[in-house]
C-alpha cells in the first residue's frame, strides 16, 4: 500500500482562508444538482451513533462484546503511535467525508476541465508562480525560527525566481540548484516547544491541528498585510487569483479519497500527517 | 500491497545492499544459479525492493489503462460506513485490433492497477494482449462490492465471485468483437485464485482459458499465512513490540528527511533510510509482516463488519462514518491472519464444508487441484526457490505436478523478479506459444 503524505490541500490555501470558502460554497450552489448539494449536507447531519443497524432476521439479538476485545488484547500502558489525541474525532469523520465528496463532484470534475483547457506548459506556470508566492510565507517564518542562512537562501530563490522567472512563472532557481524550503507559523510554533493539541480535519483543507490551524490563520493574516499581488486594490485579480490557487494545488497533490482500499483510511491519514508534521518542525 | 517502488533511489540501494548481504548468503543450490541474471541473493530484500530498474524489461509502449466500474448488485446490504467501496472497479487497455484478452488477478489485498498487476500489464499489452486488471477478492472493494460471503479465503467460492465478474466485465468492454480469445493470469494469491478459477472455467466453459499463469502463487494458503504472522516475530521484542518498531522505522526515516533538501515525504525516503543503515535480515522479514497485516487488517475489519460478526467491533453495534474506530485498529493490527481463519474464516464457512478444519485448510490449497493441473497443459506455474510465502516440499509439489510447465528459478524472493526481462521472456514465451 502506498500512502503518499504530501497530505492533502496544503498550507497554501491559508491566503484570504474566509473568502476561499464563501467562493467555494457560491460554486457548489450553482454547479451541482440538488442532489449533491443535499448529500453534502447529509454528512454533517449523520449524528445518531448509538442506534443499531438493522441486521435481519436476528433483530432482537444485543451488542455483544467482540471476540477480539480492545480491553483484553491491547494493552493499556503501552505507548501506540496510533493513539493521537483527537477529542473531535466524530465531527472531523464528518468533515473528512464532506471533503471526499467536496472533492469527488466539485475540485476532480473542474481539474478534468482544467487539464483539458490549460496546456501542460501553462500549468506548469501556474505551479511555479503559487510556489514562488510560498517562498515568502516560508522566508518570514524561517526568520522567525531565527534560522537566518536558511532565509537568505529562501530570499534568494523567490528573487531569482521573481526577475528570470519572471514573476515565478518559471523556476530558475531550482535549475540553479537553490534548496527550497517549506515552512509556516505552526512549524514556527512547534519549534518553540507547542505541542501540535487535538487533531482537525478542516472543510477543504484537510488534515491539520489546533497549533497549525492557528499558524494557518497567522499566515494568512500575515500574507494579507503584504498583499504582494495588491488584490486589495485590484479586486478583479481575486476572480483569476483563487481558481487557479484551489485547482494548482488539488492538481499537484498525489491524493486520492478512498484511494488506500483501507477502512481505517482515517486514522492512518491522521497518524501519517501527525508524523510528518513532527518531522517537518525538526527539519 | 505494493512491493514496488523502483526508482533511480532504489537502485543505488540495492547494490549497496546487495554487496553487503552476499558473504551471508549460502552457496549456489542449483547449476542455473551462476547464469540466472537476477542480481539479490537476499529473498526479503527482492521481495520489498524487486528488480532493479536496469535489468527491468523495457516495453516499447506505454500501457495507458482505462477505468470503470461494475455497477452497485441491487439490494446488497452495504453498511454506511463503507459506502465508498460499493463498486467495483476495474482497469482495461485494448489493442487496436483482433487480438486476445487477458485477465489479470491482484494478489493478498491488491487493487487492480497497484504496481505488480500494472507490470504484469504492460508485459501483457506489449506482448500483443488486450489487457483486464481485477482487483483481488481480498481487497475491501471487492469484499463490499461483488463478493457472495464477504469472507475472503475460500477459493472455490471466491473463484466463482471472480468467475461473474470477468463475465460483467468481458459484456461491458467496448469494441468486444475484436476479442479472439482469453486467457488468465494472477500473481501471489491471485495465482492461486487463478487456479481455481481456470477448474471453474473447464466446467462451465464461459472464456475456454487459451492459457493459465500462476505467478509465485501461494501453494497452501494456511502455510503460507502462518509464515507471513511468523514474520512479525521478527520484530525485535515480538509483535507486542510493534509500537517501537514502528516508531524505531519512523525515526529512520526522520533522519534522513531532516538531512535532506527534498520536501516530499514518499516511499524513495524509506529506502534511503534503510540505504544508510541497511536492516537486518530480521528487520527486513519484519517489514513484510507488518505490510501484510495491515492487509490482514483491512481484510479482517471489512469481512467483519460485513457480516456483522463481533469478531473485532461488537455485533450489532452500528458502524456509521462518523462512528470511531481508532480502538477496532489496534486491535486489528495485533490479530493474524491464522487468528483470522480458526475464529471467523472456518467457523464462518464450516456449515457449507463437508469436512473437518484440516480437510478445509486443504481445499484451500493447488494441491487440492493436483490431478486438474497436472492434466492441463495451457496452465504454467512461475516460482522462486527462495520465496518467502513457501514453505519446504511446496517447490517440489510444484515441480512434480506441473513438469515443464513449471519456471523455477533460483532467487527473487516473493515477486521480486518478474519484471526481469529474462523471467518475462519465459512466461511471456509460454503465454504467446502454441500448445504444449
Amino acid at each position: 500500500m502506498t500512502l503518499t503524505i504530501n497530505a492533502h490541500l496544503s498550507r497554501r490555501f491559508s491566503w484570504h482562508y474566509p473568502l476561499l470558502v464563501c467562493l467555494l460554497s457560491t460554486g457548489c450552489a450553482n454547479n451541482s444538482a440538488n442532489s449533491t448539494t443535499s448529500s453534502l449536507y447529509g454528512y454533517l447531519q449523520d449524528t445518531d451513533e448509538t442506534q443499531l443497524e438493522d441486521f435481519s432476521p436476528e433483530t432482537t439479538r444485543r451488542t455483544a462484546d467482540p471476540l477480539y476485545n480492545a480491553n483484553r488484547v491491547v494493552l493499556d500502558d503501552v505507548a501506540d503511535p496510533l493513539d493521537i489525541s483527537d477529542p473531535l474525532e466524530p465531527l472531523n469523520r464528518a468533515l473528512y467525508s464532506f471533503n471526499a465528496q467536496l472533492d469527488r463532484w466539485v475540485l476532480m470534475p473542474a481539474i478534468g476541465v482544467y487539464q483539458k483547457v490549460l496546456p501542460r506548459f501553462a500549468r506548469s506556470g501556474v505551479t511555479n508562480f503559487f510556489d514562488n508566492l510560498d517562498d515568502i510565507r516560508t522566508g518570514i517564518n524561517q526568520l522567525l525560527q531565527l534560522r537566518p542562512k536558511r532565509a537568505l537562501q529562501t530570499g534568494g530563490r523567490f528573487l531569482t525566481n521573481t526577475t528570470l522567472g519572471i514573476g515565478g512563472l518559471w523556476d530558475p532557481a531550482s535549475r540553479f540548484n537553490m534548496p527550497k524550503y517549506d515552512e509556516d507559523f505552526g512549524q514556527t510554533l512547534g519549534h518553540y516547544g507547542v505541542e501540535a493539541g487535538p487533531y482537525l480535519v478542516l472543510p477543504l483543507f484537510g488534515p491539520s491541528g489546533l497549533r497549525d490551524g492557528i499558524g494557518r490563520i497567522v499566515d494568512t493574516a500575515v500574507l494579507a498585510q503584504i498583499d504582494p499581488l495588491d488584490l486589495t486594490d485590484h479586486s478583479g485579480r481575486g476572480y483569476a487569483y483563487y481558481p487557479l490557487l484551489i485547482l494548482d494545488t488539488r492538481a499537484t497533490t498525489a491524493f486520492e479519497y478512498f484511494g488506500t482500499g483501507s477502512p481505517f483510511e482515517y486514522e492512518l491519514v491522521r497518524m501519517l500527517y501527525a508524523k510528518k508534521r513532527e518531522l517537518d518542525i525538526v527539519k | 500491497m505494493t512491493h514496488r517502488f523502483v526508482s533511480t533511489a532504489l537502485m543505488a540501494l540495492v547494490l549497496t545492499l546487495c554487496s553487503s548481504f552476499a558473504s551471508a548468503e549460502e552457496a549456489p543450490a542449483t547449476p542455473s544459479q551462476d547464469t540466472f541474471s537476477y542480481p539479490i541473493a537476499n529473498p526479503f530484500l527482492a521481495t520489498i525492493a524487486g528488480t532493479p530498474s536496469v535489468l527491468a524489461k523495457q516495453h516499447a509502449r506505454e500501457l495507458k489503462l482505462r477505468e470503470a466500474k461494475l455497477p452497485e448488485i441491487a439490494d446488497r446490504h452495504i453498511p454506511k460506513a463503507l459506502w465508498y467501496a460499493r463498486r467495483l472497479q476495474y482497469s482495461w487497455a485494448m489493442q487496436d485490433g483482433n487480438a486476445p484478452l487477458i485477465f489479470t488477478v491482484a494478489g493478498t489485498g491488491g487493487y487492480h492497477d497497484g504496481g505488480t498487476n500494472k507490470l504484469l500489464m504492460e508485459a501483457f499489452f506489449n506482448a500483443g494482449y488486450h489487457v483486464v486488471g481485477i482487483t483481488s477478492p481480498s481487497h475491501p472493494e471487492f469484499m463490499v462490492a461483488q463478493s457472495s460471503t464477504a469472507v475472503p479465503g475460500h477459493m472455490r467460492k471466491d473463484a466463482a465471485d471472480l468467475y461473474r465478474v470477468m463475465g460483467e466485465i468481458a459484456d461491458r468492454l467496448p469494441k468486444r468483437e475484436r476479442i479472439s480469445g482469453y486467457s488468465l493470469a494472477g500473481y501471489s494469491l491471485g495465482g492461486t485464485h487463478s487456479a481455481f478459477v481456470a477448474k471453474l472455467d473447464q466446467e462451465q466453459q464461459r472464456f475456454n482459458f487459451d492459457k493459465v499463469l500462476l505467478l509465485n502463487p501461494s501453494v497452501s494458503l494456511y502455510n503460507s499465512i502462518a509464515k507471513l504472522d511468523r514474520m512479525l516475530r521478527n520484530i525485535p521484542g515480538g509483535v507486542d513490540n510493534l509500537n517501537g518498531f514502528f516508531a524505531d522505522v519512523v525515526s529512520r526515516i526522520g533522519s534522513v528527511y531532516t538531512r535532506s533538501t527534498t520536501i516530499e515525504f514518499n516511499p524513495d525516503i524509506v529506502f534511503e533510510a534503510f540505504k544508510a543503515q541497511p536492516p537486518s535480515d530480521e528487520e527486513l522479514a519484519a517489514i513484510i509482516g507488518v505490510a501484510f497485516r495491515l492487509s490482514a487488517a483491512n481484510l479482517i475489519f471489512t469481512a467483519d463488519v460485513m457480516n456483522d460478526f463481533g469478531f473485532i467491533k461488537p455485533s450489532r453495534q452500528k458502524l456509521r462514518r462518523k462512528t470511531e474506530r481508532s480502538h477496532y485498529l489496534e486491535v486489528a493490527l495485533r490479530v493474524g491472519f491464522t487468528d483470522y481463519f480458526h475464529d471467523f474464516f472456518w467457523p464462518f464457512h464450516a456449515d457449507s464444508f463437508d469436512g473437518d478444519r484440516n480437510a478445509f485448510a486443504e481445499a484451500q490449497s493447488l494441491p487440492h487441484l493436483k490431478d486438474f493441473l497436472s492434466n492441463s497443459p495451457h496452465i504454467a506455474v512461475v516460482h522462486n526457490l527462495d520465496d518467502v510465502i513457501l514453505v519446504p516440499g511446496e517447490i517440489e509439489f510444484l515441480k512434480n505436478t506441473f513438469g515443464n510447465r513449471a519456471f523455477i528459478y533460483p532467487r527473487g524472493g516473493h515477486l521480486g523478479n518478474l519484471a526481469l526481462a529474462e523471467t518475462q521472456a519465459d512466461y511471456i514465451g509460454f503465454l504467446t506459444g502454441g500448445a504444449q
